[in-house]
């Protein structure tokens, strides 16, 4: 690809989506009935809700299916797979707009998603799901808005929320926290904001709601979660109607906010915790993605953070730079791995790193590909990335680019 | 027998982040490197068996000697010696190496009988209460944690290498332990094992899942042929027990085991 700058990466395929290219927070694969594989991606914003392309052959992509939203003001942004069941986010513009919440569909038949429920969020302080994790088919973890939920600050409005799917068609609550002091009527004061910016925009950084709540099947009873500006946390949810804290950690202040991603690294002891930069021209630099000692889930201790290419290079060619997504090693068929992580750092592409020393993570791969033509930015944007277990690496631009596949050498 | 002489198994084992690196700076260090040292082994055909009791994969300062009574001091000693020789986060690793010396001191107590004929037969009355069948733990194979096993045909000094969980050398056959969980494979450490798999015939891998029920068949071949026990702070000469000791011997060449 001309322009692309890669190390030990491969492009196999870009594909923009019937030119529908902006990709949010959701990428899932699913193995069809017929052993096709199918990449489940949600897309940023409207007019599209989620894609579906058979990546079966990774060199040449193919749309199946292509999705509306019902209407502008909203976004799905975040979807996840688990077996023939697909969940997906619906995040709307103002609080009180509707649809809000969760539609589950069946995709047995991938061509022709068939919802067979939705899951309502919405109210009048709501603005429904911004994010949602799915792998256990029993259990959504989902960071969302409620009726019931007034937050003390506008855009504290997404807490965590479980909700109960076994049975698809009557998804329920059966559990939710939130950071102390958040909601009106806490005994716990307000949290301090850590760089408290105009109301104007609901979506942006000087939050303390929910971004990611990260669930495995090793570890059921725990929740690692990130809260934006309230940092890391670990929850005990061996009951899941009374989630309990076991720890945090938060670098915020100093550091500008926005915990996204926390993933633990279960047989290792450790915790990667991502940053996500949220603002264009390094306005929100430094963010880093941090390697955390968590042996002792009580206490938890930082002790590196992950390289970063150099700010003065980056910091300025347009757009976001600094980190984002991680492949999550999520189940299913994906690559799983303790050692190695590969994360998306917005214009600065997707970079893969071995952590085999967690105190000294190294960067072995990227690749950066140029600018997509119709981005709103000169830079890619990689927002996304899923790692199959071929070892295939997928990842997503944010405004245009659509579908990347690559693989690394390593 | 030097580090790079002959050897068919150059391996680097412990806390190591470039094995080819650290292997050159051993050579560096001390060209006449021996074959077993606190982070490194170099096979030949014919070298004796690692065991816990075979001297260089452990300092043992006298004062320390000093300060440990009785055998399950000593074990005690070897398993944290053993554990010291892994990242604290490699936490498979730790609980493999807990489980095994767990095993064999099992399995020790499974076979006392047998374990405290072999004494007898060596003429050391049981009554004496040294050594006991308990010492035979230190007969037990060493496993060589997190190891680094350089790829056949390489002789550039290591710049290949296969990493593996564990390994076991017993006189015959490297066991190279793989611990599954939640790491696959890249692609290149998959081609890397394959190739230790096609062209290095005397080395099998073992694949463990939890629970780690292979490891008891390893300790039952550790003491299979294991005449008498050698703690490895005894100082005895070989012509001691001659013809008795051959594959407990230790492996320092110097006809002496010695910490």
């Amino acid at each position: 690809m001309q322009g692309a700058v890669s190390n030990r990466m491969t492009l196999l395929s870009q594909d923009t989506l019937r030119g529908f290219g902006a990709i949010g927070e959701g990428m899932s694969m699913q193995i069809a009935g017929d052993s096709r594989r199918i990449l489940w991606i949600a897309h940023e914003g409207p007019p599209k809700n989620f894609s579906a392309v058979d990546v079966s052959d990774p060199r040449t992509p193919k749309v199946i299916c292509q999705t509306e939203l019902p209407h502008n003001n909203m976004r799905s942004n975040s979807l996840e797979v688990c077996g023939n069941l697909m969940a997906v986010a619906y995040q709307v513009s103002v609080p009180g707009q509707q649809p809000a919440g969760i539609e589950i569909f069946d995709i047995s038949t991938p061509e022709t998603p068939r919802s067979i429920s939705f899951y309502d969020t919405s109210g009048p302080h709501s603005r429904g799901v911004h994010c949602l994790w799915f792998v256990d088919g029993e259990y959504i973890h989902a960071s969302s808005g409620s009726a019931d939920f007034m937050p003390r600050h506008p855009r504290d409005d997404q807490f965590y929320q479980i909700i109960d799917v076994r049975d698809p068609t009557r998804p329920h609550e059966v559990g939710r926290w939130w950071y102390p002091g958040t909601r009106k009527g806490d005994v716990a004061p307000p949290p301090a904001r850590v760089r408290p910016q105009p109301m104007e925009n609901l979506r942006g950084p000087d939050a303390f709601r929910l971004h990611n709540a990260n669930v495995y099947p090793e570890r059921p009873d725990r929740a690692y979660i990130g809260y934006i500006d309230g940092g890391a946390f670990v929850l005990d949810i061996s009951d899941k109607s009374d989630p309990r804290v076991v720890s945090s950690w938060n670098p915020h202040p100093p550091y500008p906010g926005f915990t996204h991603t926390v993933m633990p690294l279960l047989e290792r002891g450790l915790l990667v915790v991502t940053d996500e930069c949220v603002q264009d021209d390094a306005e929100d630099w430094p963010k880093l993605t941090w390697m955390i000692d968590a042996r002792v889930e009580t206490n938890l201790v930082p002790i590196a953070t992950f390289p970063m290419p150099p700010v003065e290079e980056f910091g300025h060619k347009g757009g976001r730079f600094g980190s984002h997504n991680i492949h999550e090693n999520r189940p299913g068929p994906s690559f799983r791995s303790e050692e190695i992580i590969f994360g998306c750092f917005f214009n600065a592409g997707i970079r893969i790193f071995d952590i085999k020393n967690p105190y000294r993570p190294e960067e072995i791969a990227c690749f950066i590909p140029p600018g997509p033509a119709g981005s709103r930015v000169p830079t890619a944007q990689m927002n996304e990335i899923y790692v199959d277990d071929r070892g295939v690496i997928y990842s997503g631009d944010r405004w245009a680019g659509g579908l990347y596949t690559l693989e690394a050498d390593i | 027998m030097s580090a790079g002489s002959g050897a068919v198994l150059h391996v680097v084992y412990g806390i190591v982040e470039d094995p080819g690196a650290a292997l050159a700076r051993l050579r560096a260090a001390d060209p006449g490197t021996s074959p077993l040292t606190p982070m490194s082994f170099s096979m030949i055909h014919g070298s004796p068996a690692l065991r816990l009791n075979s001297h260089g994969w452990m300092n043992l300062p006298a004062d320390v000697v000093s300060g440990l009574s009785g055998t399950e001091a000593l074990l005690h000693y070897c398993r944290e010696r053993l554990h010291n020789r892994v990242s604290v986060f490699s936490l498979a690793i730790r609980a493999f190496l807990s489980h095994y010396l767990d095993v064999v001191e099992a399995e020790i107590e499974h076979l006392r009988g047998e374990l405290e004929s072999r004494i007898s037969k060596a003429g050391l009355p049981i009554s004496l209460g040294f050594p006991t069948h308990r010492d035979f733990a230190f007969s037990a194979l060493l496993p060589l944690p997190n190891a680094y096993i350089g790829l056949s045909g390489d002789r550039s000094g290591g710049a290949e290498f296969v990493r593996v969980d564990a390994l076991f050398w017993d006189g015959k056959t490297a066991t190279a332990v793989l611990l599954e969980g939640n790491s696959a494979p890249t692609r290149s450490d998959a081609q890397r094992l394959k190739r230790l798999e096609d062209e290095s015939p005397h080395v099998s891998i073992l694949r463990l899942k939890k629970p780690m029920s292979g490891i008891a068949d390893i300790a039952r071949r550790s003491l299979n042929d294991a005449v008498l026990p050698f703690g490895p702070y005894r100082t005895l000469h070989r012509d001691a027990f001659a013809g008795r000791e051959t594959e407990n011997a230790p492996s320092s060449g110097s006809g002496a085991e010695k910490a």
